[in-house]
């Protein structure tokens, strides 16, 4: 308590704004979400980080970044008459970059509009 | 700079090799500024040939095949313990599943990924052919269609069989 006051509040606050807004869309989070938008037009996309759920692995204990986890849901008509696999490569391709560089984890949902309306 | 003279500085004083120009922290610093067409197709050249052969085999030589990090009874990832769980729900005999630890040896770790065009562990083959990683298992496993799919392939004993052998 004595150490955090000698900063002025609103040092503090910035600090804490700062570190909530990357784990909310820190700058894999952006390219992800940008370019799945842009090769994907989905009419639904949820990307979700668990990085912190992972960051006491073994795998992860030399790794700083906070963007390691992922999880997207993607609805778009591009997976029309595409298999699972498929639709999974098509995802993994697009993000190719960020799978090799950063992102050790990525989990994918990936429907058609056809299959949501479907199931519900 | 071209890629290439990047390259060729990075090589300098080695025997010029896939592996030297791979294995080098320099291409992996690069990539992250380099994503050229020319720097993926040299990423596929990873695999080795006696390497591809070995998993050829392996694949086909075993109903059911799972590249994982860890091993059955102690996976080392949250992913490869789910499709060991799924295999147990489908009632899929464990021990004749071929698991391959990939954590014990890197060339296969990196080697797998090229090998089923695939970026993540685990994987799993079914009668040679490549089925998906652990978010196509659990969706097949609720949608019934992995049931379908081992019942086919002969690889769990139906209902009624089941109740012949009581």
């Amino acid at each position: 308590m004595i150490r955090l006051s000698l900063f002025p509040k609103s040092i503090r606050t910035k600090f804490v704004h700062n570190s909530r807004k990357m784990t909310e869309a820190g700058p894999i989070y952006q390219n992800i979400q940008r370019k799945l938008t842009e090769a994907l037009n989905p009419t639904s996309l949820e990307i979700i980080n668990e990085s912190h759920l992972h960051s006491h692995h073994q795998a992860m204990k030399d790794v700083t970044s906070k963007e390691t986890h992922f999880r997207v849901s993607v609805v778009s008509e591009h997976f029309e008459g595409k298999n699972l696999i498929q639709r999974h490569r098509l995802i993994y391709e697009l993000l190719n970059e960020e799978m090799t560089t950063s992102v050790h984890a990525l989990s994918i949902k990936a429907k058609t509009s056809k299959e949501i309306s479907e199931s519900s | 700079m071209s890629l290439r003279s990047l390259t060729r500085l990075a090589n300098l004083g080695r025997p010029f090799t896939f592996n030297n120009l791979l294995t080098s922290s320099f291409i992996k610093n690069v990539n992250n500024e380099i994503r050229s067409p020319l720097a993926s197709s040299i990423l596929c050249r990873y695999i080795s040939d006696s390497l591809k052969k070995t998993l050829d085999e392996t694949v086909q030589k075993n109903d059911v095949v799972l590249f994982m990090k860890g091993t059955p009874e102690i996976p080392q990832c949250g992913f490869s313990r789910a499709v060991v769980q799924i295999f147990q729900a489908q009632g899929v005999d464990l021990s004749k599943v071929k698991t391959l630890n990939v954590l014990e040896d890197h060339e296969l770790r990196e080697g797998v990924k090229e090998y089923s065009q695939w970026p993540t562990v685990p994987q799993v083959y079914i009668k040679g052919e490549f089925i998906g990683g652990c978010d196509i298992m659990l969706n097949m496993h609720q949608s019934g269609d992995l049931e379908e799919l081992l019942l086919k392939q002969g690889l769990v004993a139906s209902d009624e069989e089941l109740e012949k052998e009581e």
